[in-house]
């Protein structure tokens, strides 16, 4: 899998859950809140309900307050009926002319039964039952009325009572106590059902019922058929029957008696209502609404956030993963063999750690590649001084033994130029070793060992006087003697090198000089030669550094002369010094250790 | 294998794309499986909540109350020690400080109902009614109600709560409507709303004077119980106002009065009825003069 994809991956996890989870909490805490303060509300709202309802259960609520009773009624009569006073005597339960004093009123309005005389039945037992449940329940729709929510009121045996809430369950009614005021969430209808159990006794104390009863003329003439209107009313809070509500038809004596005993037992059904269940219904349907908004709102911003971290997550990782792309691209350059390639990642994060690291592996791999490519060079350059250095040696010995093959020598002169010869072979093997080491094992220490200068200039002069007097060359060997530090191969090597250079440059004067100079002992090979420009005196000791190409080539030179004189120079502790002028030749100086002193046993010898 | 080809210095490199490479078919599922954990967090946290929704309006639970006094009406015969004045204080000073009611059960020490209402209908009984003339049966038919509440935010001190508690009453009877906010626990009238034809009297100054005098002693607290200011308000239908200092501490004592005049709608008809209005109260002087 890609790290682009894995980047993204991980982005939207974190994300994801980032958001979710915030979401969740958020909503769920609302969510949580908004019922928990909605219960609040429902537990208080109910508070004030219960409030109201005692409220009622402990007034004097007179019934006849907002009756009209006009002063015409002479004939009313009035049945009270006490709870106390259940078995009323005969005779005192209905007494005319009890309603003698009028019952104040203030509109002049005279009291009416409307639709009395349009009414053909008459109430029976049953009847009057009727008309008691009739007053229960106003007494609750008159509660209910003065609420702002739904209730209901069930009696103790959890008969109902009165309801404006549809669907209650009854059930619910098991949880309702005296000691608490219970709750419970009515999903369906989006609202709380809050309740308890009221004492109401109140109600007994205060329950009266009122048989108010008007004679009609002329009907009837025993007493017992005696027709009459009437009202039975209650006396208990909240009650006030309104004119129709109240049944209305005509009674006789003898059925007001029987409704008389009905109420009275009514009464005292009344008053074991003691307590009753009151429940009322909060709405909490516009919360669950809000909530459902909360929802959609979250919805879309969680949409909206997605989408723009799902695009921020794509620059990221494209920003993340293009520097790795980078440097994959880089490493496959350098194994294609570019090792120059460098990643120029900045910053100082991880990537850019890595990129550092990354161009330091570079660059050491270059570096190598560059370390083996010189040893590989310095092979190719041992095979080229090696070549190089045979020429000088070859040359004597061939001169030598041209010398001996053509000229009729003396015993001593053949014993003599064959020395030379064995000498330059010897030579020539040493040097084979010590330039191996010199330039292939790139070796910097040889030991030295003391040596008389003199001796040492004069191989050097002797072993090119052949050439010389071919070549009809001046050379003077001027050398004041002294002990010196020398590896004698190669620092022969570096002053052959030098005189041939001489040679190679057209001089017909070639000095080679060896000077104590202070602690040191200075050798100096002058000759008056073709010169060489100062700016080319940097390079001469480059290899393969050729001041006049053509020449040196013609001269079979290939420019490694002075590179290998310089490193020989080196090892013996110093460096060639030169000194040239275009056209009049040129000067080489370098200084060896020598001991203190220079001498051996105090001697000096001039050359 | 994927194809592979020379380059100039004859080493080999691949020609397949990275995305081959690394399988393609891996990461157009990690990418999937992106969308899908990003998007797919929706329709869970969707889920999880109308489960929670469900669980939350499943529930149900109860909360304690005290259990109701007997509620016979008048039965409470128990004589209630009056506030000092620093408790009288600090009860008037918060009865109008609070923002959010909260109703409750009367708690130990508290009023039962059945004696706020005693307490209401006595005070107008005893207090109110001699003021005015004619009024005896004004109580004879009555309807009343009554809440217990204290500020929301004093239930977090318990003897604050106590003492920041307040039975407001309402008394409705012919001719009568009163409206009183009673200390719970001692059921002194801190505030009386009465509206009544037969206030008349009242509306007189010296009579308004002696209401607000016996008001003021009605607390039972000791110091000056002189009128502090006074006069007739500015507009037509104001009556009277008065202002008296209550015991040492800055508690004041005040009545203001008015009347409406209510005709009725028939234009033949030249009858009217003048409906009187009193308000009693006492304060901590906050706002009172203006």
């Amino acid at each position: 899998m890609r790290l682009f994809t894995k980047y993204f991956l991980f982005g939207m996890l974190v994300l994801g859950l980032a958001f979710s989870a915030s979401g969740y909490f958020l909503l769920r805490y609302s969510m949580e809140s908004s019922l928990a303060r909605e219960v609040d509300f429902a537990l208080k709202q109910y508070q004030y309900d219960k409030f109201t309802v005692q409220s009622a259960t402990l007034s004097y609520s007179e019934v006849l307050s907002g009756w009209t009773v006009g002063d015409s009624v002479s004939d009313m009569i009035i049945w009270k009926n006490y709870p106390e006073e259940n078995d009323l005597p005969e005779g005192d339960v209905l007494s005319q002319g009890q309603s003698g004093e009028p019952i104040p009123d203030d509109s002049g309005e005279v009291w009416s039964l409307p639709g009395a005389e349009d009414s053909a039945e008459k109430p029976d037992a049953e009847g009057f039952r009727e008309i008691e449940t009739t007053f229960l329940e106003s007494l609750f729709s008159s509660l209910a009325a003065e609420m702002d929510v739904p209730v209901a009121f069930y009696s103790e045996d959890k008969t109902l009572l009165y309801s404006e809430i549809e669907g209650l369950d009854p059930e619910f009614l098991d949880s309702l106590s005296e000691e608490s005021h219970a709750y419970q969430f009515w999903n369906d209808r989006g609202s709380i059902l809050v309740g308890s159990m009221l004492n109401c006794a109140g109600l007994e104390s205060t329950y009266e019922t009122w048989l108010i009863m008007k004679e009609i003329p002329e009907e009837g003439d025993e007493a017992d058929d005696r027709q009459y209107e009437y009202v039975v009313a209650d006396s208990r809070p909240g009650i006030i029957p309104q004119s129709g509500q109240a049944d209305e038809v005509k009674i006789s004596m003898k059925d007001a008696k029987e409704g008389a005993a009905v109420l009275s037992e009514n009464s005292e059904r009344a008053a074991e209502l003691g307590k009753v269940y009151f429940v009322n219904q909060w709405d909490i349907s516009k919360t669950i609404k809000q909530q459902g908004t909360l929802r959609q709102y979250f919805i879309r911003c969680y949409l909206i956030a997605m989408t723009a971290g799902m695009l921020l997550l794509g620059i990221l990782s494209a920003f993340l993963t293009v520097p790795l792309k980078r440097m994959s691209k880089a490493a496959r350059r350098m194994a294609e063999g570019y090792y120059q390639e460098r990643l120029a990642i900045s910053g100082r994060d991880e990537i850019g750690e890595l990129a550092g690291s990354f161009n330091q592996m570079a660059h050491a791999v270059e570096e190598k590649v560059k370390e083996l490519s010189r040893a590989a060079r310095e092979k190719e350059d041992f095979v080229a001084n090696f070549a190089h250095e045979l020429k000088t040696p070859l040359t004597s010995i061939i001169g030598y033994a041209d010398t001996i093959y053509q000229k009729e020598l003396s015993r001593e002169e053949i014993r003599k130029a064959s020395w030379h010869i064995w000498n330059e072979g010897m030579r020539l093997e040493a040097l084979s070793f010590k330039l191996m080491e010199l330039t292939v094992l790139g070796r910097q220490e040889f030991p030295l060992v003391e040596m008389p200068a003199e001796e040492l200039l004069q191989d050097v002069a002797d072993g090119f006087a052949p050439l010389f007097a071919e070549a009809g060359i001046a050379f003077a060997l001027q050398a004041q003697a002294a002990y010196v530090m020398v590896d004698y191969d190669l620092l022969k090597t570096l002053l052959v090198n030098l005189v041939d250079n001489s040679v190679k440059a057209g001089a017909g004067q070639i000095e080679l000089q060896g000077q104590m100079q202070g602690e040191r002992y200075g050798i100096r090979v002058r000759d008056n030669g073709c010169g060489m420009e100062e700016a080319e005196l940097s390079r001469i000791t480059e290899a393969f550094y050729m001041v006049d190409k053509a020449r040196s080539r013609k001269q079979h030179g290939a420019g490694l002369g002075l590179a290998l004189a310089e490193r020989i120079a080196e090892i013996h502790g110093d460096r060639l010094a030169f000194d040239s002028i275009k056209g009049e030749g040129t000067t080489v100086r370098f200084y060896l250790k020598c001991r203190k002193g220079g001498t051996q046993d105090g001697d000096e010898e001039d050359g | 294998m994927g194809m592979r080809k020379t380059d100039k210095a004859g080493k080999r490199t691949d020609l397949i794309s990275p995305w081959r490479k690394g399988g393609l078919a891996m990461n157009l599922a990690g990418l999937a499986a992106a969308f899908g954990i990003g998007f797919g967090g929706l329709f869970v946290v969707q889920y999880r909540l109308e489960q929670e929704e469900e669980k939350l309006l499943q529930g149900a639970g109860s909360v304690e109350i005290p259990v109701s006094v007997g509620v016979a009406l008048l039965d409470a015969e128990e004589e209630r020690e009056k506030l000092t004045e620093v408790q009288l204080y600090e009860a008037v000073q918060r009865l109008n400080n609070g923002t959010e009611a909260y109703p409750h059960e009367p708690w130990e020490g508290q009023l039962s109902m059945t004696e706020a209402l005693k307490c209401g209908v006595e005070w107008i009984e005893y207090f109110l009614l001699p003021y005015m003339e004619n009024s005896d049966f004004l109580l004879q038919e009555q309807s009343v109600n009554c809440y217990l509440w204290t500020w929301q935010e004093d239930l977090e001190d318990d003897e604050r709560a106590l003492l920041c508690s307040y039975w407001n009453v309402w008394i409705n009877a012919p001719e009568l409507e009163a409206q009183l906010t009673l200390q719970a626990s001692s059921g002194q009238v801190l505030q009386a709303i009465v509206h009544s034809s037969f206030l008349e009297e009242s509306q007189e100054e010296d009579g308004l004077k002696e209401i607000l005098a016996d008001y003021a002693s009605s607390f039972g607290l000791p110091g000056t119980t002189r009128i502090l200011d006074g006069g007739k308000g500015a507009a037509e239908n104001t009556g009277f106002w008065m202002i008296q200092s209550v015991g040492e501490r800055g508690l004041y004592a005040s009545v203001t009065t008015s009347s409406i005049v209510i005709s009725w709608a028939n234009p033949a008809s030249s009858e009217y009825k003048e409906i009187f209005s009193m308000n009693l109260s006492l304060s901590t002087g906050e706002g009172l003069g203006q």
